[in-house]
């Protein structure tokens, strides 16, 4: 198997190499190798090892002992001398090394080579290596991973894409340290503004870097940043990552405009600022050409004139682009609403690749959604732009379109981009599974023939067009075509029974009504949607997807369904009906109500066809306990439910819109996440708990699998214990426990000293009479959720969007999962307590959950 | 197996072991191809290889030969060999079975083709040994490719500390 050269035969190969690999810097005449491999080998034709009479200069001290190992410089200069004098040598001593004179070479470079790092190694056959380190270095053989060249390391580590893979293999020694650190770990995620140019400039500039680029985010332009390098990480605006290795400021680049922008006049200000625009997209183009290996691209830039379409034909060229997020107000822009020049030239350049016909076959996510400012935003919005970049994307498993009015206007129907031309002209009929359409409308279009208004015509056919889809967040409504009528409700009605030609009992969608033109008229064709596992939509939607029928027999394998809501109808028909209003407006409220109920109805029958499948329940509002329960009945095998915050109340009357039930439910998200954001900003608020935990619990003993529920507050607020805290022990007897306390109103008073998770646990002597009441109170709760609902282990903290939850448990059942606090299962601090029930002992203590 | 029209090449390696392979073949590096390219009409004389091995050689020419016919990247730029050149981390079954061989072998497969310029070879012998590397804890990788680990336990630590952020993304 190994070759059957001699040792001294591959030394001076080997040295051969050596040297050839030098002669870039030092000049040395490469050795044609025929010549070398030709030549016989063997001290015969040697004259003398160390004869001075074949050196043209001084000789060369063949003592290998004379050499200071300490010394590398005149070692390589020996050696330089060396190998420059084989070259004029006569006749058939030409470069030829005589052994003594071998073996001082490899003795020299051996001495050079600590000094050079590993790399003159590599060159080395063992035996040199291991007699080079003094006996006592390792014995090291040629082909080993770190000995490989620094192209070849480069070109496995990008293959290796997970940072904690990256991680783990530079952490093996410094060798790989050093290419994969400089080189990969700084490049595979760059977040920066576009305003940056120095990035792309180094990127531009350094291919072989730019290629191991693979996520690329720009943020927006006016973003708090902190952190200029890699690995700054305090603060909260956002964090860019830009490799450590590019020096020098953005200034150093800009010396054009800024010299432009010294012209003259004032309207050349703006003139001047359209070039750096024009600069930076350059730049961007140019670093974006070079990353070839990008997979995902995030573009949050805003404040800024460049929009995604120009730089969409350079993306094009991005082959392996998995994923590409874009936070714009531009895209909802139309086409003809940009004029600049910048523009028209990259709309001609995409033109020309549009001939081309480029597309991105691996891409699979993509999403679009509004910046959450106004910058940029159009008071038309379209999808005229999104519809020309995902025509170059024939793969796309998840496809994201949300649209948010900007802040001062309002969310009426007629700001909402219309969808109608994008769901009909695009199909991923293969691959598409999820889908997302926030704050979109279709309008309703009106046949001919018959002279009916048929509305989400072309939602119906996208929907039925896709049947992989699984997960479907759906809001959009339907508007009147401009000029045509709004649709009767007898129409309406006519249309909707023109769906399945067979029906299921109260199969056709909620009827809309004359001032609820914005009901939805959804008609899917039969065995629509057939793997649908989540579904977000409002009431009347979900009504209409879930009871398109299906042939198989078999339903749709719905998990979850989330942001609809009932319409509080019973209170709304009681109140109005108690209320002091008269006459046509009472009955008006009565009709309304009934028709609600109606549709309420419609909706919980069609949801109790998927009551085998569907574990999950999120709701965006509840108005009454009594909805609750019916959901409960619909859905026994329920195992998390939340139910979303109270709207209206027993007291007030539901607004006409509420009632509808199929308002959006972005909006309540919004909302939502406002107030998370609030609360996450530290002024968390406790709200009090319900008043009626028993009604509740009884609510929830329908369903016997429920694990978790969200929306109700069952607990007071007491302080808290660190989270694993241990020593603390401050079982809370329940023997003896009496309700005394007046909590609904004591709670929130409380809640601006409410101790954060950090702060100390207090001691348990300074437990005030109200806190250990609600001790005492949230020890009784827990032992009844336990006993009502037997697999129920996390409810509501008393405070929002903190990150924790309430975790129960019994001792003999309960052993808390990975996310529980081990106060939970051990013992308790402060804010954790135990409940004697008849089944044993029952603990609950508080745990943190991701957000 | 060879069709006559198909012009043979002979090629040296650094241990004197000499082949005899078709042309197209052997063109499947770029290096050679060049080489070709640029002599006329001399065939007698073998190419020598002073980088390639015997054993190794072989090895290459197997997979050159289950390859051949197949397109070759566009020898235009190195730009657009790039783009053609998509990154998938999927290792085909026969290149798979290919690769089976000891770590040794492995990368005197992967110098040779680096030298000999067969861009495909070198991607499966990268991906090969990323694929190794994969999943593993550092001690596993040091352990699998006989890596001595010259940090000191401080500056292990430091790298850690330091990168804390590459752990969850």
């Amino acid at each position: 198997m190994t070759p059957p050269a001699t040792e001294c035969d591959r030394d001076v190969k080997s040295l051969r190499k050596a040297s050839q690999s030098k002669s870039a810097s030092i000049g040395t005449p490469l050795i044609p190798s025929s010549r070398a491999k030709a030549r016989p080998k063997g001290p015969k034709l040697v004259p003398h090892a160390s004869s001075p009479s074949t050196f043209s200069g001084p000789p060369i001290n063949t003592n290998l002992s004379s050499y200071d190992r300490t010394d590398p410089f005149s070692a390589f200069n020996v050696l330089l001398k060396l190998l420059g004098s084989l070259s004029s040598r006569v006749g058939a001593l030409q470069y030829r090394l005589a052994p003594a004179e071998h073996k001082l070479s490899l003795h020299l470079l051996a001495i050079i080579e600590p000094f050079l790092g590993t790399e003159l190694s590599l060159l080395l056959p063992p035996c040199i290596t291991t007699n080079a380190t003094d006996g006592t270095g390792p014995v090291i053989r040629r082909r080993t991973l770190t000995r490989q060249p620094t192209e070849i390391l480069d070109s496995i580590t990008s293959h290796i894409d997970t940072p904690r893979d990256l991680l783990s293999f530079s952490s093996t020694c410094r060798r790989i340290y050093d290419v994969v650190f400089p080189r990969h770990i700084y490049y595979r995620v760059i977040r920066c503004k576009i305003s940056s140019i120095k990035v792309w400039h180094h990127l531009s500039t350094h291919k072989s870097l730019a290629r191991n680029v693979r996520k690329l985010e720009i943020v927006d332009e006016r973003a708090v940043v902190n952190g200029s390098i890699r690995g700054a990480m305090a603060g909260n605006g956002v964090r860019v990552l830009i490799p450590p290795d590019i020096q020098g400021r953005d200034t150093d680049f800009e010396a054009t405009s800024s010299a432009a922008s010294h012209e003259s006049s004032e309207d050349d200000h703006q003139r001047a600022k359209s070039r750096v625009y024009a600069k930076q997209e350059r730049m961007l183009i140019r670093a974006l050409g070079q990353m070839s290996g990008l997979e995902a691209f995030v573009w949050s830039c805003n404040h800024s004139p460049i929009s995604v379409t120009d730089l969409w034909p350079t993306l094009l060229k991005c082959r392996d682009l998995k994923s590409v997020e874009v936070a714009n107000n531009l895209i909802f822009k139309s086409l003809e609403e940009d004029n600049a020049d910048s523009t028209a030239e990259s709309s001609q350049e995409s033109g020309q690749d549009d001939r081309k016909a480029l597309v991105l076959p691996g891409l699979e996510s993509i999403s679009f959604r509004t910046a959450p400012h106004s910058y940029g935003s159009s008071r038309t919005p379209v999808l005229n732009r999104i519809s020309n970049l995902v025509s170059h994307c024939p793969g796309i498993k998840s496809l994201d379109i949300s649209y948010t009015p900007p802040r001062n206007s309002t969310n009426t129907l007629s700001t909402r981009p219309l969808a109608d031309e994008f769901l009909l002209c695009n199909r991923w009929s293969s691959s598409l599974t999820s889908l997302t359409l926030t704050n979109l409308r279709c309008q309703t279009s009106s046949i001919q023939g018959g002279g009916m208004n048929v509305g989400m015509e072309s939602l119906a056919g996208f929907l039925a067009g896709h049947p992989c889809l699984e997960i479907l967040n759906l809001d959009i409504m339907v508007s009147p075509p401009p000029p045509a009528a709004t649709p009767t409700p007898a129409l309406a009605a006519v249309v909707a029974g023109l769906g399945p030609a067979n029906p299921p009992p109260a199969q056709a969608p909620a009827p809309p009504t004359a001032d609820h033109h914005d009901a939805p008229l959804l008609v899917l064709p039969p065995n629509s949607l057939p793997y649908l596992r989540e579904l977000r939509t409002s009431r009347d939607m979900a009504t209409a997807i879930l009871s398109c029928p299906s042939d198989t027999g078999s339903e749709r394998p719905l998990e979850a369904l989330r942001g609809f809501r009932l319409s509080g109808a019973l209170a709304s028909l009681s109140n109005s009906a108690l209320g002091p209003v008269s006459g046509v407006a009472a009955l008006r409220a009565i009709r309304g109500a009934t028709r609600a109920r109606e549709a309420d109805q419609l909706f919980l029958d069609t949801l109790k066809r998927y009551n085998k499948t569907v574990k999950c329940i999120e709701m965006i509002g509840w108005t009454e306990m009594e909805d609750i329960r019916r959901i409960a009945e619909c859905l026994p095998s329920l195992h998390s439910l939340d139910v979303g915050r109270k709207v209206g109340g027993s007291g007030t009357g539901v607004n006409a819109h509420n009632n509808n039930g199929s308002n959006s439910w972005n909006g309540d998200r919004e909302t939502r996440e406002r107030d998370w954001n609030r609360n996450g900003n530290g002024s968390g608020s406790a709200l009090p708990p319900v008043t009626n935990p028993m009604e509740w619990a009884n609510v929830l003993t329908a369903l016997p699998e429920l694990e978790e529920v969200k929306g109700i507050r069952f607990f007071y607020e007491v302080p808290t214990s660190p989270v694993h805290h241990h020593q603390h022990s401050n079982d809370v007897s329940t023997g003896s426990m009496s309700s005394t306390s007046t909590p609904a109103g004591a709670a929130p008073s409380a809640t601006t000293t409410m101790p954060t998770i950090s702060h100390l646990p207090s001691p348990p002597s300074t437990l005030s009479a109200t806190e250990q009441s609600r001790m005492k109170k949230n020890n009784e709760v827990a032992g009844m959720l336990v006993w009502k609902c037997p697999k129920l282990r996390r409810v509501d903290y008393w405070q929002e969007a903190v990150g924790r939850v309430v975790l129960l448990g019994q001792d003999s059942v309960h052993q808390s999962g990975s996310a529980v606090s081990g106060s939970v299962s051990t013992g308790s601090g402060v804010g954790d307590g135990v409940a004697e029930t008849k089944q044993g002992k029952v603990r609950w203590g508080v745990g943190r959950v991701r957000l | 197996m060879a069709a006559p029209a198909t012009q043979q090449i002979k090629i040296r390696c650094n241990d004197e072991k000499e082949f005899t392979v078709d042309r197209d073949v052997l063109e499947r590096s770029v290096l050679i191809k060049n080489m070709l390219e640029d002599v006329t009409e001399q065939q007698d004389a073998p190419i020598p290889l002073p980088n390639v091995s015997g054993p190794v050689m072989a090895k290459v020419l197997e997979y050159c030969t289950h390859h051949r016919g197949e397109p070759l990247p566009s020898a235009d730029t190195e730009q657009s060999q790039d783009e053609t050149r998509k990154r998938t981390t999927d290792i085909s079954e026969w290149d798979q079975k290919f690769i089976t061989v000891d770590q040794e072998m492995l990368f005197e497969i992967i110098l040779a083709a680096n030298y000999l310029d067969i861009k495909s070879l070198l991607d499966v012998g990268c991906k090969t040994v990323a694929n190794m590397i994969k999943g593993k804890t550092p001690e596993e990788i040091r352990k699998l490719f006989n890596i001595v680990n010259d940090f000191t336990p401080e500056e292990e630590a430091q790298i850690k500390k330091e990168n804390e952020w590459a752990e969850d993304r």
